[in-house]
């Protein structure tokens, strides 16, 4: 796992607002304090099936949108959520607690995602449409967008595109691991990524251009 | 410049490239899943947790049923152990007895205690048979000197032996010299019975005997002068004799034994105890007669005389002289106390801890074999091939691992230098290899790798529960070192398996014996190994130590493909070291 990974893992670590704010059940709700990510390790690995609850609905909305993400619908993202926390409750014991938990939860997401995603690629034909080649690099105002919009553009890329996309832009893992999680060559890689990275921003031009025209 | 304020504050607004964009608004989104969605995970985990308790509940019968196993094991062996001390303990009772008896009897004085003595002494006759009250006769008279000269001890020591009754027998029938003829010639004839030269002579000995019974009721009605006492001694000579003196009488006159094995030998016998309990009992004689012939007629007799018969002799050598003249010289403590020698244990118990190397040796390759791999829709349409690859893979990389085993056993002596054991075995053994898939003895889903990529090793845990049992050759008695063999079987449960792919946590897999995996769940396997053994001058242990092998009878797999002769088995080499305790053998 590079850096970058490790990096994201510990940026996408969970906010204390989030975790408050995060509805519980039954004792938690009585309990003062809510219990810490050790805490909620070990209930699950006594097979306390409030404490697996506690921390499905802990980490299930920040891992579905990364499972939207990959998938090409909201059932198929739901599918891999469903996967993916039952391989969590699973091997949990082989957690090191070395890394954040959420970290590891990510990745046997987006595991499960590339698994979907070897499971239906043959069946998958998407037109790519018309893309130019290349296209400059551009500043985007990052308010300009919402993320059911980006949500939407990165679930109409061809599955290829949208994993290498994914992973690379999103997960900060690099084209030679990219390859090897794929299957496919660094260069292959990187290439896919150029296209869709010409892809997403020529719909977002094509997005923002009527914005323009009605400001 | 615009007048439009969007355009004026655009500076004001965070920007970035395509990357950040989506970063910001993607990477710590949180779309809040549908309610059902815990419900199915919830499901799940439910299914599995009773798969779980199944598992449990078939591990926990099949280790209580390992426990019962060991426990009966563990009974019989106590009890066989038990049982043999018992009878050891009764024969010695018994022995003790009879040498109680036989003093009680020696010290017998007077008239009034003939009875008694006479009657214990019959008792001892009867449980030490006629042919050691002959026995005790000449051990009396001291004519053990040699057994070459047996016969004529026997003939004249009986003589003096019967020297009372043979003086009551002159004194009493002065009027019939005819009868103290008939009376030696009655000796002569016991001798020459208990010789066993003829059955005639044990037919003559009886007609001789009856005679003598005849003759010496009319002594004893006319006489009864011989001591009490002294005739009560000589039959309660019959048991004093050291165990040394009956012992070596009883290999010299085995042939006479024999001959007196017949009815008609040891009616002739009793009429020759009889005789001499009336020569020295006076008016009781009718009454130790019927005892005599009632002990010799008692089946505790039989047996006795059977046992005696069975021992071997030397008598019918050619060179009588060659025989030992007296006895060997035997070192005695300084107590004088001769040494206990306990009795030995047929069981032993032990523990040993084997480790070694393991090689599971398995070959999952299905080519040339009658079916490919299955087709796996989680891997494509090319999965039979994928699967094939990984296979190959799997084999090419096999290394062999640490293997461990801890064994209780039960040993039980054959005779001689062999002996059986049985017992429990746990054993855990590890092997690695390495594919660019994520094979851990099946194909399972994909985990990002592809055919030719980078290999992974994957580490494997085997977990086996065996049942032993093994014939080993070694010297029972000796102290010190000394050398051991041994070969067996064993019927061994693939307890679990778990396979470990490094960096992938999620391709973990653990196959119990309750679940359909792709190893075998019960193995056979043929062992040996050979080493030296150490028991202590003191002490009833023995320690041992050497290498073994061990091979297995079918494959680990649990479908190979390919026939029986040409199926990979695994095998392991490696040193065993154990300890057993129990008493050496006599």
């Amino acid at each position: 796992m590079s850096a970058a990974a490790w990096s994201l893992g510990q940026l996408f670590a969970p906010r204390a607002e989030e975790v408050t704010s995060t509805p519980r059940l039954t004792a938690s709700r009585t309990t003062s304090a809510a219990p810490t990510e050790a805490e909620l390790i070990d209930g699950c690995l006594r097979g306390s099936q409030l404490a697996q609850k506690q921390l499905y609905e802990k980490y299930a909305g920040r891992m579905m949108a990364v499972c939207l993400r990959y998938a090409q619908t909201t059932f198929e993202a739901e599918d891999v959520l469903q996967e993916g926390f039952i391989t969590v409750f699973r091997t949990l014991g082989s957690f090191r607690r070395e890394c954040p938990l959420e970290f590891w939860v990510r990745r046997i997401m987006v595991n499960a995602a590339l698994r979907q995603h070897r499971r239906n690629a043959p069946l998958v034909a998407v037109s790519e449409g018309e893309y130019p080649e290349t296209l400059a690099s551009e500043e985007f105002t990052l308010s300009n967008y919402n993320f059911q919009e980006l949500l939407e553009m990165v679930q109409e890329l061809a599955p290829r595109y949208r994993m290498v996309f994914n992973l690379y832009a999103m997960e900060g893992y690099n084209h030679k691991e990219i390859g090897e999680l794929l299957g496919i060559t660094e260069g292959t890689s990187k290439s896919q990524y150029s296209r869709a990275r010409v892809i997403l921003q020529t719909k977002l031009e094509r997005l923002s251009a009527p914005r323009r025209h009605v400001s | 410049m615009s007048a439009n304020p969007i355009d004026s504050t655009t500076t004001d607004k965070p920007t970035g490239s395509l990357e950040d964009l989506f970063r910001h608004h993607l990477a710590e989104a949180a779309v809040p899943p549908r309610a059902m969605v815990w419900e199915q995970i919830d499901n799940s985990l439910l299914q599995r947790q009773n798969e779980q308790y199944r598992r449990r509940l078939t591990a926990t019968r099949w280790v209580a049923a390992a426990s019962i196993a060991i426990a009966t094991l563990a009974g019989t062996g106590w009890w066989a152990t038990h049982d043999a001390l018992e009878h050891d303990r009764a024969d010695l009772a018994a022995v003790t007895h009879r040498i109680e008896v036989a003093e009680a009897g020696q010290r017998g004085q007077g008239a009034g205690s003939l009875n008694s003595s006479a009657s214990e002494a019959s008792s001892g006759i009867a449980q030490n048979a006629a042919a050691p009250t002959a026995v005790g006769r000449v051990a009396q008279s001291g004519s053990t000197s040699s057994a070459a000269t047996g016969y004529a001890a026997i003939d004249a020591s009986a003589s003096r032996a019967m020297t009372p009754a043979g003086s009551a027998v002159s004194v009493a029938s002065a009027g019939t010299p005819g009868s103290q003829n008939r009376a030696n010639a009655s000796l002569v004839a016991a001798s020459t019975a208990i010789g066993g030269q003829s059955s005639s002579a044990s037919r003559q000995f009886n007609q001789q005997a009856a005679a003598s019974t005849s003759m010496a009721a009319v002594v004893a009605a006319g006489a009864g002068k011989t001591p009490a006492g002294q005739s009560a001694g000589q039959l309660a000579g019959v048991t004093t004799g050291t165990s040394a003196t009956v012992g070596l009488l009883a290999t010299s006159l085995n042939t006479g034994i024999e001959g007196l094995t017949s009815s008609a030998a040891r009616n002739a016998v009793a009429a020759s105890v009889a005789s001499t309990s009336a020569t020295a009992a006076g008016s009781s004689f009718a009454n130790r007669q019927n005892d005599a012939t009632n002990i010799l007629n008692n089946s505790h007799v039989t047996e006795d005389l059977a046992l005696l018969a069975s021992r071997t002799t030397a008598l019918n050598l050619a060179d009588a002289t060659a025989l030992p003249t007296g006895f060997a010289t035997v070192e005695v403590p300084a107590d004088g106390t001769p040494p206990a020698t306990p009795p030995a244990r047929k069981w032993q118990f032990g523990a040993s801890y084997a480790a070694g190397v393991f090689n599971p040796n398995i070959n999952f390759s299905r080519a040339g074999g009658a079916a490919e791999f299955d087709y796996n829709p989680a891997l494509g349409a090319n999965s039979p091939a994928l699967s094939e690859a990984a296979a190959a893979e799997y084999r090419n990389n096999l290394r062999p691992g640490f293997s461990q085993r801890l064994a209780v056993r039960a040993t039980r002596r054959l005779g001689g230098r062999l002996a059986l054991s049985t017992g429990v075995e746990l054993a855990q053994s590890r092997a690695s290899s390495a594919s660019s898939l994520a094979f851990v003895g099946e194909q399972v889903p994909d985990f990002g790798q592809s055919p030719g990529g980078p290999m992974r090793t994957t580490n494997f845990r085997y977990q086996t529960a065996s049942v032993p049992v093994e014939l080993r050759y070694a010297n029972p008695v000796k102290r010190g070192l000394s050398l051991y063999g041994r070969v067996g079987a064993a019927v061994s449960a693939l307890l679990g398996v778990r396979a470990e792919v490094e960096g992938i946590p999620e391709a973990t897999r653990s196959y119990s014996i309750a679940a359909e995996g792709p190893y075998r769940r019960v193995l056979a396997n043929v062992r040996g190994g050979v080493g030296a053994q150490y028991r202590p001058t003191v002490g009833h242990w023995t320690v041992s130590l050497g290498p073994m092998a061990e091979i297995g009878l079918v494959s680990l797999n649990a479908h190979p493909a390919q026939n029986f002769s040409s199926q990979s088995r695994a095998y392991s080499l490696g040193l065993e070291a154990g300890v057993e305790f129990g008493r050496a053998a006599k």
